[in-house]
C-alpha cells in the first residue's frame, strides 16, 4: 500500500483516525474516512483513471462532484458489480474494489487507444453515415463490434442481491441542496414552523462551504446553522439524497443512497430508496457548476476544474499536483490558487482578463503566485499527465490569440471558465433559462408557481448574498404555505466572513489554435468525446438548431446531461453562427438529473411483489391439495389438480370426465359479483342487459348479456332476483372491474335519477360450482333446509339455505351443460363450506376440478367465454341474437344494427373438429377456404380442448356463414408452426344439445 | 357456525420482523371479530336515513368524506355522497339488525364485513411504514385522528383510518380480503427496514 504522497500533513475534513484500504485495478491503496474514491486516488498520486468513450484517450479526475465526466469506474465485484460510477461521488469504505473501464488489456496500455490516431474519420455522424448499409439489417451486425470498441462499463453478471425500497414523502417546503443558501432557506422555513425537507446530494451538509479552509469563519456559521436545523423537529434532513426529477404539481423523484457508502447494506436496510415527494413549495438551492474552457488537449489527466482542486485541498487534504497553472477568466479561481499556494503548491495564474482588482492582485503576489494577465492557455502538453502548458496573449472579446510563449511546466492545470447555475430541475418543468451576458451564465427564466430559486443557482456568487437570498426565499416559501408572522432571529448571513469585491468575468468558450502551431483536439463534452471540430462539422452540415446539434453530435446527452459541456457548446455554436447566445436557445433537460438504478425505481415490486395476487377464500385448501395455479387477471385460480404421475392433460381430462360421470366441484369465487339494489333496479338492469329483467320472478336467475354502446358484446353472466328491489349480478372474472366501472358510470352520468345502488360483493362471497349428474345428491346430503327436487328447485332457480350451520345462497345454473348448482357462502366460511362439500363428496365420487377442465366442459357444451367475447363479436356472431329484446332499448341496441354488424357474412360461432382423424387444433388458427390461404381468411379458431366425452379434440371458432356451412371442410392455418389442418364445421353444442342433462 | 377463517391464516406468523435488535418502532396485527355494514341511500333522502342511524346507534353520522366518526367500538365512514360504512364488532346486535325494516325503504343495507381484512399498524414508525406504499400524507397536522382515505398500497385498494388511540400513530387498514395475503406479504417485507413486531390478532 502506498504512503499517500499527495496527502497534506494537516487540515481537511477527513478522519485521520480511521484509515481505510481500497484497490484500484487490483492495486492496493490507502485513504481515510471522509475521502471519496477520487480524493483517495489523488492522495496516492493516481491521475489516470479511465479511457475516453470513443477515442480511448487517457483521462483523469476532472471535478470533485457528480458532474464528473471522466472518472467513471466500476465498483465492487460479483453480483454487486456496478458500472459507470463517478469516482468523485463514491464515499471510500474499507475494502472498496474499483476498476477502470473501456480499456484493453490495461488502463496504462490500452490497445484501443489506436482509434485516437484515426479520429479524423470518427467524427460526429460517423456511425450514421458509415454503418447504415448495405442492407437494412446491417446495423445489427456492426453494433456488437462497435459496442466492444467503445462505451462504458459492463452490466453486472447476475441479479442484484440487494433490496431497494420506495416511499412517499410530503412536506410544506422542499429545499433542494444543502449548501449555504439551501441551509439558510431550510432554516428560515423551519423557524416559521413549516414542514421542511432538506435534500442534500452529498454525505455532509455545507455544499461549497466544505471546500473552504477547515476551521475558518464559514465553519462557525455552518456549525451553528446545522445545529439549529437539527433542533427543529419540523425539519427533515435527507443526506445522500438526490432530487433527480421534477414532475407535475410539485411531485419530485428523490434517490436516497442508504447503503452505497457501505460494503453491503446494513441488515434489513435497502441499498437505495426511491422517494416520491409531494411539496407545496420548493426552493431550488441547487448551486452552480464550474465551467471548463475549451483548448487544445484539454482532456489530459492533470487538467481539472479549479473548484475541484480547492475541494481536494481543503476538504480532503490532498494536493493534486506540486506545480499548478490556473487558467481562468474570473475571480473565483483565485481562491483555489491562493489555497493551493498556502498548501505549498507552486502556482501560476493565466487570466484572460487584462486587469483584476488591486486587492486580488496584491493577495496573489503576496502568496508568490505568478500572474499572466491577458493570456490564455492555448494547449496542454503531455501523454498520460499534463507536463506543461502553452500560454499565449489572448483577446477574449475578439477571440484572437497571439503567438505561443515559452511553455510553463506544470503537473496540474486548473481551469475555470465561469459558472453555470444548476437549473436542470426547472428545465424539466419546461422552463427555458435565459442568458445573462454580464455574468456569462444561464439563469432561471420564468419560474413556475410554487418554485423559488435561491443562492448560487440564481446566479449569485457572493456567499453573503447567497445566504441572504436563501433566507428570503425560505421565508417566502413558508409564508406561501401559511406559516407567516413568526419573529425572525437575526440573519446569520451577518456572521459570515467579509468578501472581496469582484471583477467581471470575460467570457471565453474556446481558445483558438496559436498561429502556426498546428491543431490539437479540444473537447467540449469530455464524457462523449465531442470536440470543437465536431460542432464545426455539424454546423457545416447545417445542424444549426441547438437540439439538432445535440442529437447529431451527442453533446450533453445521456448520463452526463451536459453538466460541464452544454453552455460551452452554446457559446461555441453562437460564435460559429455569428449570433448572440440568447438567440441560440437551449436544449431540453429531462429526468434524470443523475443516473438512477432501475432497481431503485422498481423498489419492492420485483419477484413475489411484482404485482399483487388475488386469492379465493379456498386458496389454501387448493394449495394443500396440490393444485397447480394459473392466473386470470390478478386472480390465482386452480388450473388442475394432478395426481401422482399425471400430466396437465391427464389431469384435466380426468377431471372433466369425472364431472360428466358423477359430480365435480370447481372454485368460482373469482366471478365478479355485484349487489344491485333499489326501487329502479329492474329498470336499470333492463337498460344494461339485452334481455328483460323486470319480468324475472323473485327466486329466479337469468342469463344476461351486456353490450358496449357500439353494439359489441361486453360481458355476460347470470343475475338473480333475491327480492323485489334486490338483484345479485355475476360477471366474468376478467370483466368484473370494467362492468362495475361502466355501470357506475352510467348511473352517475346517463341516468342519475335512477335510484339504484351498486356494490361490488366479489370479495364478500366464496363460491363453488357443483356440477354433474350426482350434484343434486351431494347437495341434498349437506344442505338440509332446501328441497332440491326439479319442481321445487328448477333450472335457473335461486334458494337460500344452510350448509351445516353456514348460510348459503344457491343458484341452479350451469356452465358445463350438466345439472349444476352454484353455492355461495360468506367468504370467511368459504373454506369450511368447501371442505364440507369435499367431505360429503367422497360418497358420490366427487372430483375437484380446475379451470382447464371447466374450459373443456364449456367448449363441449358450446358456451361462449372470454375467448369468444373478445371485443369484436356481436350477439348474432355468437348465435345469441334471440337475446336482443325488441320490446325495450338497451345499451348498444342502436349501434348493434349497424350495417357492418348485421352483415350475414360476418364470422359466426361454430363447432370445429379435425376432418382427417383426431388432431389437436390450435386456438388462434385462421380459417380459410380449402387451398385459398390468403388474407384474413374466413374466420378463426377461438377455443380448443380435448373432449373426454367425445374422445377427440374439438374447438369453437367463428366462420363466415356460420352454421350455414355445417358439414363443410375448411382449412385451419397456423402460420407460426406452418400447420394446415382440414376441419369440419359443425354445431358448437358437442354434448347434450337438447339440454337433457341440464334439466335432469 | 364454524369460526370464520382469516384470509391471512396461512401467512400470519406473530413475532419480530426485521434484523435489528432494538425496541420495536412499529407493531402490526390483524383485527378480528369486526364487521362492516354499508348503508346507502339517494340524493335528497339520505339525511333522514342518517338521523335514524344516529338514533339507533346512539352515534352521530359523519358529514364529510374525509373524517370518520368513532364512538366507542364503532367507526363510521362516509365513503360516498350517500354511502356510509359502519365498522364495529361482529357481534354488535344493532349492526346485525340493521336492515330496511329498521331504516326504511330509502336505505339500502349491504353486508360487506366478509369482504375486508383489517390490519392495524401502530407505533412511531407506523406512518413511515405505510408511506412506503401509500401516497397519502399521514402527518397528524393534515391527517388527524379519524381522518381516513381511500387509496391504494402496492396496487391494492385500501381504506386507511387514523384511529383515536392516544400516543403513537395508529392506523387501521381495510383491505379487500382476496388481496389480503399480497398486502400482508408486502407489508411485512416493507417492515424489514424497521424494527417491527407482528402481534397476535386482536
Amino acid at each position: 500500500m502506498s504512503a499517500q504522497p499527495f496527502r497534506l500533513a494537516r487540515g481537511g475534513r477527513i478522519d485521520r483516525a480511521r484509515p481505510l484500504s481500497f484497490t484500484f485495478d487490483g492495486r492496493a491503496y490507502g485513504g481515510f474516512a471522509g475521502d471519496t474514491l477520487a480524493s483517495a486516488l489523488l492522495a496516492n498520486g493516481v491521475h489516470l483513471v479511465g479511457r475516453s468513450f470513443k477515442y480511448h484517450r487517457p483521462r483523469g479526475i476532472y471535478t470533485a462532484g457528480l458532474e464528473e465526466p471522466n472518472a467513471l469506474v466500476s465498483l465492487r465485484k460479483g453480483d454487486r458489480h456496478e458500472p459507470n460510477v463517478t469516482a468523485t461521488t463514491v464515499e471510500l469504505f474499507d475494502g472498496l474494489e474499483a476498476r477502470s473501464q473501456n480499456r484493453w488489456p490495461s488502463l496504462d496500455f490500452d490497445l484501443m487507444g489506436a482509434i485516437d490516431r484515426f479520429s479524423t474519420i470518427f467524427a460526429a455522424g460517423f456511425y450514421y453515415k458509415t454503418f447504415m448499409g448495405p442492407t437494412r439489417g446491417a446495423w445489427m451486425f456492426y453494433e456488437k463490434f462497435i459496442r466492444r470498441a467503445t462505451g462504458f462499463g459492463d452490466p453486472p453478471p447476475a441479479p442484484d442481491p440487494d433490496c431497494y425500497e420506495k416511499g412517499h414523502a410530503f412536506c410544506d417546503v422542499l429545499v433542494v441542496g444543502g449548501g449555504a443558501s439551501g441551509l439558510a432557506a431550510a432554516l428560515a422555513a423551519g423557524r416559521r414552523g413549516a414542514r421542511v425537507v432538506l435534500a442534500e446530494d452529498g454525505a455532509d451538509l455545507g455544499g461549497s462551504l466544505l471546500s473552504e479552509p477547515f476551521g475558518g469563519g464559514t465553519d462557525t456559521w455552518l456549525g451553528a446553522v446545522v445545529g439549529e436545523l437539527k433542533s427543529l423537529p419540523n425539519v427533515r434532513t435527507m443526506k445522500r439524497t438526490t432530487v433527480f426529477g421534477a414532475y407535475d404539481n410539485r411531485v419530485f423523484g428523490l434517490l436516497e443512497r442508504v447503503g452505497d457508502h457501505l460494503p453491503v447494506p446494513a441488515p434489513g436496510q435497502p441499498r437505495q430508496r426511491y422517494w416520491i415527494l409531494r411539496a407545496r413549495q420548493v426552493v431550488l438551492a441547487t448551486g452552480m457548476l464550474e465551467r471548463p474552457i475549451v483548448f487544445g488537449n484539454n482532456d489530459l489527466p492533470g487538467v481539472m476544474l479549479a473548484s475541484a482542486a480547492r475541494c481536494y485541498a481543503n476538504r480532503h487534504a490532498v494536493v493534486p499536483g506540486r506545480k499548478a497553472v490556473v487558467f481562468t477568466n474570473n475571480d473565483t479561481a483565485y481562491d483555489a490558487a491562493l489555497d493551493l499556494a498556502a498548501a505549498g503548491v507552486e502556482v501560476g495564474v493565466v487570466d484572460a482578463r487584462n486587469t483584476i482588482s488591486a486587492d486580488l492582485e496584491s493577495a496573489a503576489r503576496q502568496a508568490g503566485i505568478a500572474l499572466h494577465l491577458g493570456c490564455a492557455v492555448a494547449r496542454a502538453n503531455g501523454k498520460k499527465r499534463v507536463r506543461n502548458v502553452e500560454v499565449c496573449a489572448f483577446d477574449p472579446v475578439r477571440v484572437e490569440i497571439g503567438p505561443a510563449k515559452p511553455a510553463l511546466p506544470c503537473d496540474l492545470l486548473l481551469v475555470s471558465g465561469g459558472w453555470t447555475p444548476t437549473l436542470q430541475l426547472l428545465g424539466q418543468r419546461g422552463v427555458r433559462p435565459r442568458y445573462d451576458a454580464k455574468r456569462a451564465m444561464l439563469i432561471a427564466g420564468n419560474v413556475p408557481q410554487g418554485y423559488r430559486v435561491a443562492g448560487s443557482a440564481s446566479g449569485k456568487l457572493s456567499l453573503r448574498q447567497r445566504v441572504a437570498n436563501g433566507l428570503r426565499e425560505g421565508s417566502a416559501a413558508a409564508e406561501a404555505c401559511g406559516f407567516a408572522g413568526s419573529p425572525q432571529p437575526a440573519l446569520p448571513a451577518d456572521a459570515l466572513p467579509a468578501e472581496r469585491a469582484m471583477t467581471d468575468i470575460a467570457p471565453v468558450w474556446a481558445v483558438p489554435d496559436p498561429p502556426g502551431a498546428g491543431h490539437r483536439k479540444k473537447f467540449v463534452d469530455l464524457q462523449h468525446d465531442v470536440g470543437y471540430d465536431d460542432i464545426a462539422l455539424a454546423v457545416r452540415e447545417g445542424y444549426e438548431s441547438v437540439e439538432h446539434l445535440k442529437h447529431y453530435t451527442t453533446l450533453g446527452m445521456a448520463i452526463d446531461q451536459g453538466k460541464t459541456s452544454s453552455v460551452n457548446g452554446l457559446g461555441i455554436l453562437a460564435q460559429m453562427l455569428g449570433r448572440p447566445i440568447a438567440a441560440i436557445g437551449t436544449t431540453t433537460f429531462r429526468p434524470f438529473y443523475r443516473p438512477v438504478a432501475i432497481g431503485a425505481l422498481a423498489g419492492q415490486e420485483t419477484g413475489l411483489h411484482f404485482k399483487p395476487a388475488r386469492r379465493s377464500p379456498m386458496h389454501d385448501w387448493h394449495v394443500r391439495h396440490g393444485a397447480v395455479f394459473t392466473t386470470t387477471g390478478l386472480w390465482l385460480r386452480p388450473w388442475y389438480y394432478p395426481k401422482p404421475g399425471e400430466t396437465a392433460r391427464d389431469a384435466y381430462v380426468r377431471e372433466a370426465a369425472g364431472v360428466r360421470k358423477t359430480v365435480g366441484m370447481v372454485d368460482v369465487s373469482s366471478l365478479g359479483k355485484i349487489d344491485v339494489q333499489g326501487p329502479d333496479a329492474a329498470e336499470f338492469l333492463n337498460r344494461v342487459y339485452t334481455n328483460a329483467f323486470d319480468t324475472l320472478a323473485v327466486g329466479k336467475a337469468r342469463y344476461g348479456v351486456m353490450l358496449r354502446p357500439d353494439g359489441i358484446v361486453a360481458d355476460d353472466g347470470t343475475t338473480s332476483r333475491l327480492a323485489e328491489q334486490h338483484y345479485f349480478m355475476t360477471t366474468t372474472t376478467l370483466g368484473a372491474g370494467k362492468v362495475m366501472t361502466f355501470l357506475e358510470y352510467l348511473l352517475q352520468t346517463a341516468w342519475p335519477t335512477l335510484r339504484v345502488q351498486l356494490t361490488s360483493v366479489t370479495s364478500q362471497w366464496a363460491a363453488a360450482a357443483v356440477a354433474g349428474p350426482r350434484s343434486r345428491d351431494l347437495l341434498t346430503a349437506v344442505v338440509h333446509d332446501v328441497d332440491f327436487g326439479n319442481d321445487a328447485f328448477p333450472y335457473m332457480g335461486v334458494r337460500h339455505g344452510h350448509l351445516g350451520t353456514i348460510p348459503v345462497r344457491l343458484l341452479r345454473v350451469s356452465f358445463s351443460g350438466e345439472m349444476a348448482f352454484e353455492v355461495y357462502a360468506p367468504a370467511g366460511y368459504g373454506e369450511a363450506m368447501w371442505q364440507a362439500l369435499a367431505d360429503a363428496g367422497s360418497t358420490f365420487d366427487l372430483v375437484v376440478y380446475g379451470v382447464e377442465a371447466l374450459g373443456a366442459l364449456r367448449v363441449e357444451k358450446g358456451h361462449v367465454a372470454g375467448a369468444e367475447i373478445e371485443g369484436r363479436t356481436t350477439l348474432a356472431d355468437m348465435g345469441l341474437a334471440r337475446m336482443a329484446s325488441k320490446k325495450k332499448p338497451f345499451i348498444g341496441s342502436t349501434l348493434m344494427q349497424r350495417e357492418g354488424l348485421v352483415d350475414g357474412d360476418r364470422p359466426q360461432l361454430v363447432g370445429l373438429e379435425a376432418a382427417g382423424g383426431d388432431v389437436a387444433l390450435r386456438a388462434g388458427a385462421i380459417l380459410c377456404e380449402p387451398g385459398r390461404h390468403q388474407g384474413h381468411g374466413i374466420g378463426f379458431v377461438s377455443s380448443v380442448t380435448y373432449s373426454s366425452a367425445l374422445g377427440r379434440h374439438i374447438a369453437l371458432g367463428f366462420v363466415a356463414g356460420g352454421m350455414a356451412r355445417e358439414g363443410e371442410i375448411v382449412d385451419a392455418i397456423f402460420p407460426l408452426r406452418r400447420e394446415v389442418t382440414a376441419v369440419r364445421v359443425r354445431s358448437p353444442h358437442f354434448v347434450d344439445p337438447e339440454g337433457t342433462r341440464l334439466n335432469a | 357456525m364454524p369460526e370464520q377463517r382469516s384470509a391471512l391464516a396461512a401467512v400470519y406468523k406473530p413475532g419480530r420482523n426485521g434484523a435489528r435488535e432494538a425496541p420495536a418502532s412499529v407493531a402490526i396485527f390483524e383485527r378480528v371479530g369486526r364487521t362492516l355494514v354499508q348503508v346507502s341511500g339517494w340524493p335528497g333522502a339520505f339525511d333522514p336515513v342518517c338521523r335514524k342511524l344516529e338514533t339507533l346507534l346512539n352515534c352521530r353520522m359523519p358529514a364529510s368524506g374525509l373524517r370518520a366518526v368513532s364512538e366507542g367500538v364503532l367507526s363510521i365512514f362516509r365513503v360516498g355522497p350517500e354511502r356510509l360504512w359502519l365498522a364495529g364488532p361482529a357481534d354488535d346486535r344493532m349492526l346485525q339488525r340493521l336492515d330496511e325494516s329498521a331504516l326504511g325503504h330509502d336505505a339500502v343495507v349491504t353486508a360487506i364485513g366478509q369482504s375486508r381484512t383489517v390490519v392495524r399498524v401502530t407505533g412511531t414508525g407506523a406512518r413511515q411504514l405505510l408511506n412506503r406504499g401509500l401516497p397519502v400524507d399521514l402527518d397528524a397536522a393534515v391527517f388527524p385522528v379519524d381522518a381516513f382515505a381511500q387509496s391504494v398500497i402496492h396496487h391494492i385498494p385500501v381504506l386507511v383510518h387514523r384511529i383515536p388511540i392516544i400516543g403513537d400513530d395508529s392506523f387501521e387498514i381495510y383491505i379487500t380480503s382476496d388481496y389480503a395475503v399480497s398486502f400482508w406479504e408486502w407489508l411485512t417485507e416493507a417492515a424489514q427496514s424497521f424494527v417491527c413486531e407482528i402481534r397476535k390478532p386482536e
